[in-house]
């Protein structure tokens, strides 16, 4: 009962975050420990880095701890509902498209594609809709890489 | 003031007005969509600067700066919804204003108590910085370190939300910042081995992910806007109107200027402030909260006096004292200028078209918002999922411009990933990016102290600004733990 208690303080959203920080400065730390903090009387790249990181971790610790106390305080009460995250998802997705499609088909394919996939993330589903935010990505890709760009910019598929 | 008049003549070339008059146009229709604010807003135009030269660069990057927060009080009032979080207080009046048909002269009263704050500022900044940038050329890199501290502490102290997680995140933030070479020894520090990491994290991809991105998916997820909005009819007041907002006006003016020197103080508590005060004024006109022009005017004039002065501390001392002006310091970064003590002079022509824009991008944007407020309310009725794939093809495309990367887009990506899950945290992403900026700066000075004192640490005791900025910090970290613990007391029975 007790470990369940304890796991449920842990997966709550207000210990989430100080261990989720605290773990990145952990890593952190980690990286700096890497680096020489002092060359004779002048210092080295780590020791800013090394203070930086460990507090980062301390004061990450201390969060936890009194985002514990209050948890344990209300024990469960943190239930709140969050949002879909489907627009978040498609959003990001649609970046990571772009990335990925950009060397292939070039700005202004890549540009509809993403357009199009953030669009139905939004919550404008549909094929016209669908058409109507591609051919506006591509537009404004065209616009930009024609004007504002530089001339290398690959605006076509390879090979086109 | 002979040669700040013909400094501004020289910069007031056909070109710079056609840079302030497009900044402000665009910064006020991305300012009028609720849910992209400010800083967003500065983030998403940023790469329309990079083909400019510095003060073409500097002059729409401002104009886009004030166009935005101008836009944020068209939203408030029409919608009872703020583009930018210092609205909130206008909406209180303004919205009631628009609800009894009188949309217009309340959108024309924030427009004209915005244009007196934004003058006055300018004046302000014009005459006030050079002789503080003076001074702080007079402090040690120790003192230096110490301000920069400072005023990171305040900001952390007071933006809105627990200051804990908000120093941990400064923290991070300047961890982040010293991604890279090493300035001092050229050896590679977090850069996990990664050949583009080199040149450390690009400041697009940082912004862009943590203020584009995670705020678009903010607004995607709870912005919701009402079907009705107000109309808007004829915009100019009646004389009644005026006479009841110039003195909220200049009292607006004078707290928003003041509190917006101070690092940290966001817009929105000087126009809090400023709607505080008025209730110690007597007015002919209605109550306060019930549609009074004051509780249009006196916000919006200190929204915008703060606005404007917190460019003080950056030109000045080189400290960003909220997240906007964090963006705007990094913009000018990227164009090669590096904002501080020395900022005025050596770049007294930057400086001048600085000033001009604020004059100048002052006056466009009452000529803007006037005749044009029914076409920002048409704007408000274009559902914003037809904007949002728009403003993310835009984003891709500046940020992959920079650098012409496609590493950079998959930082922002990153970024984006990292923002969201602090806005499903409850945590501001803002800031990060603070520390972001200062923090090599602080390694910098840091560096420099330890140089000179040959390692020795006391020497951050024996500097007097240094010392007052340390006992500032102490006395300021005790007594919040103090209010913790006593939190924590009461909460137990």
């Amino acid at each position: 009962m007790k470990i369940a208690r304890v796991i449920g303080v842990i997966r709550s959203q207000s210990t989430a975050a100080p261990l989720s920080i605290m773990l990145l400065g952990i890593a952190m730390f980690g990286l700096a420990r890497t680096q020489p903090a002092w060359f004779d009387d002048r210092i080295g790249p780590g020791l800013f880095a090394q203070w930086l990181s460990a507090s980062v971790v301390a004061l990450s610790l201390i969060w936890f701890v009194s985002a514990w106390l209050e948890g344990a305080e209300t024990s469960g009460s943190d239930n709140k509902t969050h949002p879909s995250a489907i627009p978040g998802l498609s959003l990001l997705a649609g970046v990571a498209l772009f990335a990925l499609s950009f060397p292939i088909l070039g700005l202004v394919a890549s540009c509809a594609l993403t357009a199009m996939v953030v669009s139905w993330g939004a919550g404008d589903r549909g094929w016209i809709a669908a058409t109507f935010a591609a051919l506006s990505g591509a537009g404004v890709a065209l616009a930009l890489g024609l004007t504002l760009l530089p001339p290398g910019t690959d605006l076509w598929p390879t090979g086109l | 003031m002979t040669a700040w008049m013909s400094e501004l003549g020289a910069i007031l070339t056909l070109q710079n007005l056609m840079l302030c008059f497009s900044g402000a146009l665009l910064g006020t229709i991305t300012g009028v969509l609720p849910g992209i604010g400010p800083a967003a807003t500065l983030a998403l135009l940023l790469p329309l600067t990079f083909t400019l030269d510095p003060a073409g660069a500097l002059i729409m990057m401002a104009a886009i700066y004030y166009g935005a927060q101008y836009g944020s009080s068209t939203t408030a009032i029409l919608l009872n919804l703020p583009g930018e979080t210092s609205g909130i207080v206008t909406a209180l009046d303004g919205h009631k204003l628009a609800l009894a048909g009188r949309a217009g002269p309340a959108i024309a009263v924030a427009a004209l108590a915005s244009l007196f704050a934004g003058l006055t500022c300018a004046v302000f900044i014009a005459f006030a910085a050079g002789p503080i940038a003076s001074l702080s050329l007079l402090i040690s890199p120790a003192g230096l370190a110490g301000l920069i501290a400072l005023g990171l502490f305040a900001a952390a102290v007071i933006a809105p939300g627990k200051p804990l997680p908000a120093v941990i995140l400064i923290l991070f933030g300047a961890c982040l910042g010293l991604v890279g070479t090493d300035s001092g020894g050229g050896m590679p520090r977090f850069t996990l081995g990664i050949t583009e990491l080199r040149d450390g994290l690009g400041f697009m991809p940082i912004v862009m992910g943590l203020f584009g991105i995670a705020e678009l998916i903010r607004s995607l997820e709870t912005g919701d806007r009402p079907d009705r909005i107000a109309p808007v009819r004829w915009p100019w007041p009646t004389r009644a109107d005026l006479r009841a907002s110039w003195a909220p006006t200049i009292r607006g003016t004078t707290i928003g200027g003041l509190l917006g020197v101070i690092p940290g103080v966001s817009t929105v508590m000087s126009s809090l402030a400023a709607r505080g005060a008025e209730r110690a004024f007597a007015t002919k006109d209605v109550p306060l909260g019930e549609g009074a022009m004051a509780g249009v005017a006196a916000p919006e004039a200190a929204n915008n006096a703060s606005a404007q002065s917190a460019l003080v501390p950056l030109l000045t001392l080189g400290i960003p004292g909220n997240p906007v002006i964090a963006v705007l310091a990094g913009a000018l970064m990227i164009q090669g200028i590096a904002p501080g003590p020395s900022f005025i002079s050596q770049n007294p022509g930057l400086f001048g078209a600085l000033i001009a824009s604020l004059v100048v991008g002052n006056i466009i944007l009452v000529v803007l918002n006037l005749p044009l407020a029914g076409i920002w309310a048409a704007l408000l009725r274009v559902p914003f999922k037809k904007l949002v794939p728009l403003i993310i093809v835009f984003a891709v495309i500046g940020v992959h411009s920079v650098q012409n990367s496609l590493f950079d887009v998959w930082l922002m990506l990153g970024f984006g990933v990292f923002g969201w899950l602090l806005v499903r945290l409850n945590l501001e992403p803002t800031p990060i990016v603070l520390g972001f900026i200062l923090g090599p700066a602080f390694e910098e000075y840091l560096r420099r102290t330890l140089l000179f004192s040959r390692g020795d640490m006391s020497v951050f005791l024996t500097d007097p600004v240094s010392l007052v900025c340390l006992l500032v910090i102490a006395i300021g970290s005790a007594a919040l733990l103090w209010r913790g613990f006593k939190r924590l007391r009461t909460a137990r029975p």
